[in-house]
């Protein structure tokens, strides 16, 4: 499995725990295209806050990549643009590689 | 009504776990809140959760007990003074307590914290010594209350996985990851449910490949697997461990197999290793009929419905043909695997209660007691004759303390003979019964083969000469018997004393207390419409012959 994929899995999964917690009709679907921040997007706060922080673990434990997701993502975002889950899938790919 | 709705307290966020449990299949229509994050005491006693049937509170040790959070951080501090904001939390729980149902979790520690490590558990010094007496002090302080239930946490943290979620701490104050919290849900989610009177009561087994290892019929009783020097057959024998361990805490155990009955039975009584022997048993349908048939005779035998029953079978056909004939009734998937079966046994998690009483341990001589009346009755014929035959005594007291657990049980567990189907908690029911128009009778009852316990319960409330029966509660085991009309009659005697002259019984019918209203119509009382009946003093209603009334 190439790192992207890794990267997606990652994303995927923690995306099916937070579903767990989110009632049937407000669940996110696991789709590159779907929106996590920015318009469109369905997660209150507590929820996106869960998304990446779950993130920000699972590529530590699974994949040993440590970035700051809830600052860089969160945390920078000025309503600019939107976040999809391709979005972000690119954003850790590339600042592990330049990690490396 | 017990278990509708929830409401969580904590010093964390515990919003999380609030939408997890809003998410399980087994709350579906439970309401369930949390509190404002970190009002952990504030929200004991806010209004707002005194509208919830049940508060469950999940605290950090160190985030409710301040000296304990010096103790973390290594201060020298006095154990005592820590024990004593224990009691003084407590005292708050208890004083913040009425007739809800309050589940409180143990404390821990995050497996990363490992304290003084090899000094940890020494008295006077250790975090781990002190935890284990502060939750063995909470436990004990709580325990007044029979509507407090402590849940085990350690069970939640069971592997380190997931166990804390450091960014969620500090990014949302949620101190844990999901893994933790689902199995907190999990929990809570049982309790819950045992609280609301769901627990299963009856294990239906078959034989072949689940009691023991190989085909009775095939290999004789000297040939099946069971205990000895073989790996298998050691699993089997631990399974029926297992069984007769659940047994002791009052749920029964049947037999439903495709064999000939005599081999079988042969293999039960004869098998030197055969911990399940016919004294263990509620009954049993061992033949070559359809196994969802044989089950629904059973059931009909014991007098239980779908929903108090768990089947295990090997063989998943079997599974599945009963699955489908019993939507109710718990089929779990099983496997293939002996050596699995404690394991699986242990997984279903659906035998707790939310009391253990005296009636439930001795619940298995009960039913093997029932097995064997049901034998004499067949071979007597007419009731009387039989119910003279076996001496069927009632005794009656008032409602008291030592009572009190068994009658709650019969009150939100029993639904076919129930007039009224009212749920109520140990301290609502205690409330209840307390006012001086209200008089509340427990019932047991005893025969020649031998006491059933505490099986009826009786409950009246009069004002100016007009009485009212409230309950009318006779477990199913001890329907038939000429009982229920000595309890109506208990009950008019009594309102006599509170100075009633008229007695009126009214029905709330469900989908089923049918039995109910076919035991009063058959009871001689004046109907006066569909589900409305009642005793007036000149009808000189009188208790069955066959039943000796002792009080």
């Amino acid at each position: 499995m190439d790192r992207s994929s890794e990267v997606l899995e990652v994303i995927f999964g923690c995306l099916a725990e937070l579903n767990k917690q989110l009632p049937p009709a407000e669940k996110v679907v696991a789709s590159l295209d779907t929106t996590l921040i920015g318009e469109g997007g369905s997660l209150d706060s507590l929820a996106l806050v869960t998304l990446i922080a779950s993130i920000e673990q699972s590529l530590s434990e699974r994949l040993s990549v440590d970035l700051p997701l809830i600052d860089e993502v969160i945390g920078d975002y000025q309503g600019d643009s939107s976040w999809t889950i391709g979005r972000l899938q690119q954003f850790i790919i590339s600042r592990q590689t330049q990690q490396q | 009504m017990v278990a509708q709705s929830i409401f969580l307290i904590s010093d964390f966020n515990v919003e999380p776990l609030a939408r997890i449990m809003a998410n399980l299949p087994d709350l579906a229509g439970i309401r369930v809140a949390s509190a404002p994050y970190g009002q952990f005491y504030q929200s004991m006693d806010m209004a707002e959760g005194h509208e919830f049937s049940t508060k469950f509170l999940w605290s950090r040790p160190e985030g409710v007990i301040p000296s304990f959070a010096k103790a973390l951080n290594y201060e020298e501090i006095d154990h005592e003074v820590v024990l004593k904001e224990v009691d003084d939390l407590a005292a708050a729980i208890l004083a913040s307590t009425d007739s809800q149902n309050v589940f409180v979790a143990s404390w821990n520690l995050p497996p990363s914290q490992v304290g003084y490590g090899l000094l940890d558990w020494r008295p006077g010094l250790g975090l781990s010594n002190l935890l284990a007496r502060m939750n063995l002090r909470l436990a004990e302080k709580l325990a007044d209350k029979s509507n407090i239930y402590m849940l085990d946490s350690a069970r939640w943290f069971a592997d380190l996985t997931g166990s804390e979620a450091t960014t969620m701490w500090y990014a949302a104050k949620v101190p844990y990851g999901n893994s933790i919290l689902q199995r907190a849900a999990a929990d809570v989610a049982r309790a819950l449910l045992t609280i609301g009177g769901n627990s299963r009561r009856l294990i239906v087994l078959d034989l072949d490949n689940t009691l023991w290892g190989g085909v009775v019929g095939e290999v004789t009783w000297e040939g099946i697997r069971l205990g000895g020097h073989d790996h298998t057959g050691e699993a089997f024998k631990a399974f029926q461990k297992e069984l007769k361990a659940l047994s002791n805490r009052g749920v029964q155990l049947a037999l439903v197999s495709k064999n000939d009955e005599a081999v079988a039975l042969e293999a039960i009584d004869r098998h030197p290793e055969m911990l399940i022997r016919r004294s263990d048993l509620a009954g049993w349908r061992i033949n070559w009929q359809d196994k969802a048939a044989n089950i629904a005779a059973l059931l009909e035998e014991i007098n239980l419905g779908p929903k108090s029953v768990v089947f295990i079978d090997d063989n998943p056909a079997e599974r599945d043909r009963v699955g489908s004939m019993f939507p109710d009734i718990l089929v779990p998937d099983w496997p293939k695997n002996p050596a699995a079966y404690v394991h699986a046994l242990r997984r279903l998690a659906c035998f707790d209660t939310a009391t253990i009483s005296s009636e439930d341990r001795a619940r298995k001589a009960m039913y093997v007691a029932e097995r064997e009346r049901r034998a004499a009755r067949e071979e007597l014929g007419g009731i009387d004759d039989w119910l003279r035959k076996i001496g069927t005594r009632v005794t009656v007291r008032a409602l008291g303390s030592d009572s009190l657990a068994r009658a709650t049980q019969l009150l939100n567990k029993t639904n076919q003979l129930n007039l009224s189907t009212r749920r109520l908690s140990d301290a609502e029911f205690s409330k209840w019964a307390a006012a001086p128009n209200r008089a509340v009778m427990v019932l047991s009852a005893a025969d020649s083969f031998g006491d059933m316990g505490i099986v009826g319960l009786v409950s009246i409330e009069a004002e100016d000469g007009q009485g009212r029966l409230v309950d009318f509660i006779l477990s199913c085991r001890a329907m038939g018997r000429r009982i229920e009309e000595t309890m109506l009659y208990l009950a008019f005697e009594k309102l006599q004393q509170l100075g009633g002259e008229r007695l009126a019984v009214d029905l709330l019918p469900t989908a089923r207390n049918r039995p109910t209203l076919d035991v009063l119509v058959n009871s001689g009382i004046r109907r006066l419409g569909d589900s409305q009946f009642e005793i007036r003093v000149e009808d000189d209603y009188q208790a069955p012959e066959t039943v000796e009334i002792v009080r």
